[in-house]
């Protein structure tokens, strides 16, 4: 299936007729079939949906045909906290066990109209909580590259679906780094884009302030193709900007590049570390680059936990077995409340429940959230400035290489995995996670780009450029 | 001397096409969860957008209460859980409410001060019993519109309170944001009351649920300074609690006692932006007052010439108020006009209980049969006879005269001719009235009166019968 795993090589097939999209969707199926009963990407594949939709394909389809319906054909992994209208939408969660999505998000819509299809529900950290896709309600998703280790998260069901060939790109979200973790351990290109560009209409929240919906695919090019497919305003979300693709700032001339010196007190593994190096010279090459240091980094992770955990518990809150997914009855609505919750909600969501509301109690009278946000300010302006001086930052996507099932007990261990992603998810610009190199196990080190607030154009012309001669 | 000090808290719904914050109809009364979305049953995914005309209504009684409105006002999110509750918070304004301050003047000595008036959203309905130990809830009222405004303690008797809220109905009933009726739920009050035999410190504060009526809320405030005084005098303490109003039995019970404030875990709403109010919004919502209870009452008075009381009961709604000026604009005669809305108008529409436009006589109606009394067409008896066919058949007053032939007699010969025969078939009487038995002249008029069926003229009748009785 290796040969279909880019877009263009799927429009090929089928403009060469090679391939019809039902032709090619039964010998994915198959495929999935005989594979994802050891990887376990998908929590739900959408077989019959996808059946229909590929058989009201029109054909013959032309490059004509393919300019006005970009995405023609192309079938889409979506990470399970996105709703698509009659599958189930379960966020990895018990507490959603059998839920119908009643609405398609606005991504889903978009996609849909462009021509995509949804092929499969991607497996995920029960509500995004996670970097290992291991606190999933339902099984843990398997690293396609290597089956003993973990594909990462919490998206990580989105980038194994594509690693294994089951479709060429997936949705995930990105809180604190979901996308790009998984795409950097699945050996994937992963965006996180602008926050504000992509719409968050139809995904189930976790921290409002800072979740996006983000793209994956095994080349730049697909994933920012994806992205731009999926971009812009939606009068349905209030965060959502005023930005279309197309009116996204040119490419600027590119003078210099930043990187972090803050690298130098890290404990980064040294593959990664190699692997940056190289990306490093390689840039030095065209362009000066400048260091910067981020006084604020340390800062970034704490004021992530206290924003993405206080959202989250009332974010949550509507999951009480009263309108929807799984109910326990009881003697009075409170009893209720507590043994759905109890038995619907994993461990690590409990968690994060428990921290963001004492956190926005009236101990600390709100003051702890509002602080935060003080903080995420802060960090955004100390990002803002180093942007005033370089064009892009590179730096790692996380400090380490992708670790095995359980390795990670520790719960702040495993909030680590995020330490590098974070800051430009608290900052709302985006960042674009490429693969570089190849060690002995098969895994790639992700390198992430990251820009200012709407510079995708950059970041796609950079990446397609270490992607070119790098990667 | 101990003083009773009286704060309201009172929700008004909002007469808009569409909830707050999504587009479902703001109409209840619709069979139950029929007007529901994702977004007003909580499902996951849905996100808020706010209702640009309740914002603008919110400005409008901002402005006709002399309110001070702000221009970045926040929303924020007052969690806690109840079934009626979907999304497990509600979305209102906590630290920075639209209206700041504002006052209603209740007559030339008392002023009630406003705190604030803010937006929020309604809860859905909950229905309990049926005998079967169940509770349904209707999602129909969840997300309709509601602005909360809360005065200062500044009342001192439940006669001011009941004042207070008869004008505040009165002003947003001609705003046309609500219909202010308590019975249906779309005003609701809840009471503060306290009292204290200092002038300068207020007595420990009691909350009064549940009232449905103003009579209710006057009563509820009655026995609550009672009781409270009963407490000094015993010397027990007054408990920081929550009473519920008991109407059948007429008193107040603990619903529940505030140890500490009950923490909602207010923070500001991550998926909704400041509300912004911007000088047009200003300008529009300003456009869209008409004149207000007080001005109306002031004209009435001065360029009508109408005494106070007349002017309030014009006043008393808008619909009174319009139909008098619809009325007394093809027909100047205030008084007159007047005078016909006070009799015979209102009492039809007390009988029926409804508004003055719905009891079938328009102001064209009655001002064409005010105009056949004037002209000396029909006499004041025949009009009021009239009434009631012209409520059945709609039809215009002229019309029924000439089908009926009512327009009186003018003709003096046959007047005259009239007044001789009744006075030849009364020869006693005569001679009574001739020996100073003047009274009869009433009887004779009477008699001449039914001998033309009611339609003789009677100053003509009168003048001639006055002639011929002195012969």
């Amino acid at each position: 299936m290796m040969q279909f795993n880019t877009i263009q090589s799927i429009h090929q097939a089928y403009v060469s007729q090679d391939q019809t999209p039902s032709s090619l969707l039964q010998e994915l199926l198959q495929h999935i079939h005989q594979k994802d009963e050891l990887i376990h990407s998908f929590l739900y594949v959408c077989e019959k949906e996808s059946m229909l939709q590929t058989e009201n394909i029109a054909s013959p389809i032309t490059h004509e045909l393919l300019s006005r319906y970009p995405l023609l054909g192309v079938p889409v992994g979506v990470k399970d906290n996105i709703n698509v209208k009659g599958t189930e939408t379960t966020a990895a969660s018990k507490i959603l066990q059998n839920h119908l999505s009643v609405y398609d998000a606005t991504v889903i819509k978009k996609m849909k109209k462009l021509g995509a299809y949804v092929i499969g529900k991607t497996n995920m950290d029960e509500f995004a909580m996670g970097s290992s896709t291991e606190f999933s309600a339902y099984f843990q998703t398997k690293n396609p590259i290597h089956h003993s280790y973990t594909p990462g998260g919490s998206s990580g069901g989105s980038a194994a679906a594509v690693k294994a060939g089951f479709c060429p790109v997936s949705l995930g979200t990105d809180t604190g780094g979901s996308v790009r973790q998984p795409a950097s351990f699945c050996g994937l290109v992963g965006i996180r884009p602008t926050y504000g560009f992509v719409s968050r209409y139809g995904m189930t929240s976790f921290c409002s302030t800072l979740d996006q919906v983000g793209t994956m695919g095994t080349c730049v090019e697909d994933a920012f193709h994806l992205l731009k497919c999926i971009s812009g305003y939606d009068s349905q979300d209030s965060t959502s900007e005023k930005m279309e693709w197309e009116d996204l700032p040119d490419v600027p001339t590119i003078s210099n590049f930043g990187v972090i010196s803050n690298m130098e007190e890290m404990n980064i593994d040294p593959f990664v570390k190699k692997m940056y190096d190289k990306v490093y010279h390689f840039l030095s090459q065209s362009y000066k680059p400048s260091s910067f240091y981020l006084n604020k980094l340390d800062c970034a992770m704490a004021t992530y936990h206290v924003i993405a955990d206080s959202e989250a518990s009332s974010n949550l809150s509507r999951f009480d077995g009263v309108r929807f997914g799984l109910q326990r009855k009881g003697i009075s609505s409170e009893e209720s409340y507590i043994r759905t919750r109890t038995e619907g909600f994993g461990t690590e969501v409990k968690r994060r429940i428990l921290l963001g509301t004492y956190i926005l109690s009236n101990e600390f009278a709100g003051n702890y959230y509002k602080q935060a946000l003080y903080a995420k300010e802060l960090v955004t302006q100390e990002l803002e400035s180093i942007f005033a001086q370089c064009s892009f930052i590179i730096m790692p996507t996380a400090l380490k290489m992708p670790f095995k099932f359980g390795e990670r007990k520790d719960p702040l261990d495993m909030y680590y995995s995020d330490y590098l992603t974070i800051p430009s998810s608290i900052a709302g610009v985006p960042s674009v996670s490429i693969p570089v190199g190849i060690n002995d196990d098969g895994f790639s080190s992700g390198i992430q780009i990251i820009g200012p607030r709407f510079s995708e154009k950059l970041l796609w012309r950079i990446a397609r450029y270490i992607e070119e001669e790098v990667s | 001397m101990t003083k009773p000090t009286i704060g309201l808290e009172i929700h008004i719904q909002l007469l808009t096409q569409t909830k707050m914050f999504c587009r479902c109809k703001a109409s209840f009364g619709d069979p139950p969860n029929t007007n529901i979305c994702p977004v007003c049953m909580g499902y996951p995914g849905a996100l808020p957008i706010p209702n640009k005309r309740a914002v603008e209504m919110a400005i409008m009684l901002g402005i006709a209460l002399h309110g001070n409105i702000e221009l970045i006002s926040d929303f924020s999110r007052k969690n806690y859980f109840y079934p009626d509750l979907p999304k497990g918070y509600q979305i209102t304004q906590d630290t920075i409410p639209i209206i700041r301050d504002g006052f209603i003047k209740m007559n030339e000595q008392q002023t009630v001060h406003l705190e604030r008036i803010h937006i929020e959203e309604d809860s859905a309905k909950m229905i309990h019993g049926n005998g079967n130990n169940q509770t349904h809830i209707n999602f129909n009222r969840a997300g309709v519109p509601l602005l909360e405004i809360v005065t200062r303690p500044c009342m001192h008797s439940h006669e001011e309170a009941g004042v207070f809220l008869e004008k505040l109905k009165q002003i947003i009933s001609y705003l046309g944001i609500s219909t202010g009726r308590m019975e249906e739920g779309a005003l609701r009050c809840d009471v503060n009351v306290s009292i204290s035999d200092s002038d300068t410190v207020l007595g420990q504060k009691v909350e009064v649920k549940n009232l449905n009526s103003f009579r209710s809320v006057m009563r509820a405030i009655q026995y609550e300074v009672k009781r409270q005084k009963e407490c000094l005098e015993n010397n027990c303490p007054i408990l920081s609690e929550t009473r519920t109003w008991i109407e059948e039995e007429s008193k107040t019970i603990t619903m529940r006692v505030k140890d500490s404030k009950s923490d909602y875990r207010y923070f500001p709403e991550p998926d909704l932006r400041s509300l912004v109010v911007t000088e047009d919004m200003v300008e529009h919502a300003k456009s869209k007052i008409p004149e207000l209870p007080d001005e109306a009452f002031q004209r009435l008075v001065s360029s009508c010439s109408l005494s106070t009381y007349e002017a309030q009961l014009l006043t008393s709604s808008p619909d009174m108020l319009r139909y008098f000026d619809e009325c007394i604009l093809g027909f100047p005669h205030p008084k007159i006009v007047f005078n016909w809305i006070s009799s015979e108008l209102m009492k039809i529409m007390n009988d029926r209980n409804c508004s003055i436009f719905d009891i079938g006589v328009t102001p064209k109606n009655l001002q064409k049969l005010l105009l056949l009394i004037q002209n000396g067409t029909i006499s004041g008896k025949i009009a009021k006879d009239l009434i009631p066919q012209i409520i059945d058949t709609g039809k215009n007053p002229q019309d029924i005269v000439n089908e009926q032939g009512l327009s009186q007699v003018t003709d003096e010969h046959f007047l005259q001719e009239v007044v001789e025969k009744v006075i030849r078939d009364h020869p006693k009487e005569l001679e009574r009235y001739h020996s100073g038995e003047e009274k009869l002249f009433g009887m004779f008029m009477g008699s001449c009166m039914k001998e033309t069926k009611g339609k003789g003229n009677p100053t003509l009748i009168n003048t001639i019968l006055r002639k011929a009785l002195k012969k």
